[in-house]
């Protein structure tokens, strides 16, 4: 009954804060970032995300329906609540990922964007030539550059040194589930540069998050592994945790791997021994 | 400023041919699509028209004009 008492007038500790993501001019909370594609309804996309815990969502620039209106992707994501970065997905070319950021300046009123210049549609593969030179000239405008690429840490150091705002390598190709192929590769990447790096594309449950987080890098972003999973809202909550395991697990600092044992309990004690 | 009746100019929007009235703004095409102006972006000849100048703008023959606006994506 005393033991009891004790234990239950003693306050919880607090867990240890961690600091926002600065990336650019935005300040975001939560280190999951989340696209908007492949739902099944926009309301299970509003569910999913408020789910996720995130509060930056990505969303594709596209042509208009002009053979009727439709619902708008808006209509179902709370400005208040989450910041939309805009993407250049579907571009191939650097002068028309240039057109669509400015097209999403446009729409949005912001200056961000999540650049992509994809090599070809098959393997959706980032092109590092036309990002960088898409890249160039976005950051001439002013806009905050997320910079989708490959995960050569060169490329990133590249990237880094034209001040775009976040460098994002690819774990694995977009929407493949293959999780962070070259975590080696990244690792170097987060040595060379101070920007924020991103893994983005690639992850297909949540060890894959945790483990990218583990590494060190700012944020997470995914889609499809949400978005496509049986039960979409479930695996939201999963990605959610992951993240913040993660991140703080990476905070933490792991202890070394080591070939033996290190018993956790006293070697000494032990009842049987007899001295002498 | 007057539009001459009848007169009609070809244009491009989205890549599908229409036509319009001389005289025809920006605005009067986004509103003859049934589009909320401040859910599009619209491009003439690969450049933004930013939403204030929609009224002002006309079109012109041969103008090459895209409407778009944000859809689900990562």
């Amino acid at each position: 009954m005393e033991m009891t008492a004790q234990l239950t007038t003693k306050k919880a500790p607090a867990e240890p804060a961690d600091e926002p993501l600065q990336i650019g001019r935005t300040t975001l909370h939560s280190r999951l970032l989340v696209g908007t594609g492949k739902y099944a309804t926009n309301e299970q996309m509003r569910d999913a995300l408020e789910l996720s815990g995130t509060d930056c969502v990505t969303v594709a620039v596209r042509r208009v329906n002009l053979s009727g209106s439709e619902p708008s992707l808006l209509d179902f994501v709370d400005r208040e609540r989450y910041r939309i970065l805009p993407n250049t997905a579907g571009c191939y070319d650097a002068k028309t990922a240039i057109r669509t950021a400015e097209l999403a300046r446009e729409l949005l009123g912001t200056s961000w964007v999540k650049l992509e210049v994809l090599g070809d549609p098959r393997t959706l593969l980032p092109d590092p030539i036309g990002t960088l030179e898409a890249a160039r000239e976005l950051v001439a405008q002013g806009f905050d550059v997320l910079a989708y690429c490959s995960d050569d840490p060169r490329l990133g150091v590249r990237l880094a040194e034209l001040g775009v705002a976040s460098v994002m390598p690819a774990g694995s190709p977009i929407g493949s589930g293959q999780g962070v192929l070259n975590p080696n590769a990244i690792r170097i990447l987060l040595e060379l540069i101070d920007k924020p790096v991103i893994v983005d594309a690639g992850v297909g449950t949540a060890s894959d998050v945790a483990a990218a987080m583990e590494l060190g890098v700012a944020g997470v972003l995914l889609n499809s592994a949400v978005a496509l999973a049986r039960e979409p809202l479930r695996m939201a909550a999963a990605m959610r945790d992951a993240c913040r395991a993660g991140r703080n697990a990476f905070l933490a600092g792991r202890i070394e791997r080591k070939l033996y044992a290190n018993a956790s309990s006293p070697l000494e004690g032990v009842i049987g021994a007899r001295s002498t | 400023m007057s539009i001459q009746s009848g007169a009609s100019i070809a244009i491009r929007v989205n890549g599908e041919p229409q036509s319009c009235a001389v005289g025809t703004s920006l605005a009067d095409l986004v509103a003859r699509l049934g589009l909320r102006a401040e859910l599009v972006a619209v491009e003439v000849n690969g450049s933004v028209v930013r939403r204030a100048d929609h009224p002002a703008r006309r079109l012109a023959e041969g103008d090459e004009i895209e409407v778009v606006t944000l859809v689900g994506g990562g």
